[in-house]
C-alpha cells in the first residue's frame, strides 16, 4: 500500500500537477454535493434555492466535462454540444419550477 | 496569445503544466476522446436521458403537488451516498488513466478496481433503498412522481451495471499488455462513458431528490 502511495505521489502527480487540480476539483465536487443533500433536507422551497441547485448542476457538470473529459483539449463540436445540455435542462428546470402552467397547457391531452 | 495556444496544442496533454490545463480551452478539433464510437455511444444515451428528463418535466407541470412532496418520501442519504461514490468512481478513473499515462499500470489497474468497487456500492445501496421504499409502500404505481424515479433510476442503473463491464474489460487489457502508456484509447473510450453514467446522475439527484 506504502509502495502504491509513494509511486502515485512521484509518477503520478509530480510530473503533471494537474493531478493535484484533479484532486481539487473532486473535493469541490464532493462539498457541492454534500450542499445539494444539506439543501434537501433543511431549505424550503423559494426561487434562489432552485437558483442554487441548478447552478450547482451546471458547476459540477463542467467539471466533469471539462476536466474528468478532457474536452477542453478535444474537439469543440463535442464540447460544446455537452455543455449545451448540461446548461439546457437545468435551465428547463428553472423554467417550469418558475411556471409550470405554458408546458402543462402546451401537453395537455384535450388540446389533441 | 496565439503563439502560446499553438505551441500548447502542438505538445501532448500529458506534457501541458497544470497552470495551462486550467485556462481557456485549448481545442485540438482532430481529439477525440477514446474514439469517435464511443461519442456516438454517448449522444445516444444522454438522448435516452433527455426523454426521460422530458417526462419529468411534463409530468412536473402537471402535477406540482406530488413533485413538491415526493422528494420528501425519498432516502435523501441514499442518493447522496450515491453521489458521492459516482463522482469519486470517475476521479478514480482519471487517476488510472493518469497513472497509466506514467507507465504505472499497476496502479492504473488498482484505481482502476476502485472505479468498479464504487460501481458494486452504488447497486448495492441502490438496491438498499428500493427495499427501503418497498416497506414504505413506495412503489411504481404510487404516484406520477415514484413512477419517474423508478424508471429514470433504474435505467441509470443498469447504465452502471455494464459501465462497470466496460471498465473490467479494460482491466484486463492493462493486465494482458495490450494497453499500455502509449496505447489505451479503449480505456479512455470506458472512462468517457463511465464519466456520461456520472453526468446523468449530476441531473437526475437534483431533479428527483433535492429540488420541490
Amino acid at each position: 500500500m506504502n509502495t502504491e502511495t509513494n509511486t502515485n505521489t512521484s509518477k503520478d502527480s509530480q510530473p503533471y500537477l494537474s493531478t493535484k487540480h484533479l484532486d481539487r476539483l473532486w473535493c469541490v465536487m464532493i462539498g457541492i454535493t454534500l450542499l445539494n443533500a444539506f439543501i434537501a433536507e433543511k431549505a424550503e422551497p423559494s426561487v434562489m434555492i432552485t437558483l442554487l441547485i441548478c447552478g450547482m448542476i451546471v458547476i459540477k457538470a463542467r467539471l466533469v466535462i471539462d476536466y474528468f473529459m478532457e474536452l477542453k483539449e478535444a474537439s469543440p463540436i463535442i464540447y460544446y454540444l455537452m455543455n449545451a445540455y448540461f446548461y439546457l435542462f437545468p435551465l428547463i428546470a428553472l423554467l417550469v419550477w418558475l411556471n409550470p402552467e405554458p408546458l402543462a397547457e402546451l401537453t395537455r391531452l384535450s388540446r389533441f | 496569445m496565439n503563439t502560446q495556444t499553438t505551441s500548447l496544442a502542438s505538445i501532448p496533454l500529458d506534457d501541458v503544466p497544470a497552470e495551462d490545463n486550467q485556462s481557456q480551452p485549448t481545442f485540438d478539433p482532430k481529439r477525440i476522446p477514446g474514439n469517435p464510437a464511443i461519442w456516438v455511444g454517448i449522444f445516444s444515451e444522454l438522448s435516452e436521458f433527455a426523454i426521460f428528463f422530458v417526462i419529468y418535466f411534463i409530468a412536473r407541470a402537471h402535477y406540482p403537488e406530488e413533485f413538491l412532496n415526493g422528494p420528501l418520501e425519498l432516502h435523501t442519504t441514499a442518493g447522496t451516498v450515491n453521489t458521492l461514490v459516482l463522482i469519486s468512481s470517475s476521479y478514480f478513473a482519471v487517476k488510472g488513466i493518469f497513472a497509466l499515462r506514467n507507465n504505472n499500470p499497476l496502479a492504473a489497474m488498482r484505481w482502476l478496481w476502485m472505479t468498479v468497487g464504487c460501481g458494486l456500492i452504488y447497486l448495492a445501496v441502490k438496491y438498499w433503498e428500493y427495499q427501503w421504499n418497498m416497506d414504505r409502500g413506495i412503489e411504481t404505481n404510487t404516484n406520477n412522481f415514484f413512477a419517474i424515479y423508478y424508471y429514470t433510476t433504474f435505467n441509470h442503473m443498469l447504465h452502471v451495471g455494464w459501465g462497470s463491464g466496460g471498465i473490467i474489460w479494460s482491466i484486463f487489457q492493462i493486465k494482458s499488455g495490450a494497453f499500455d502508456a502509449n496505447n489505451h484509447t479503449g480505456l479512455i473510450a470506458a472512462a468517457c462513458y463511465w464519466h456520461m453514467i456520472d453526468l446523468a446522475w449530476i441531473l437526475i439527484f437534483p431533479l428527483l431528490y433535492v429540488l420541490r
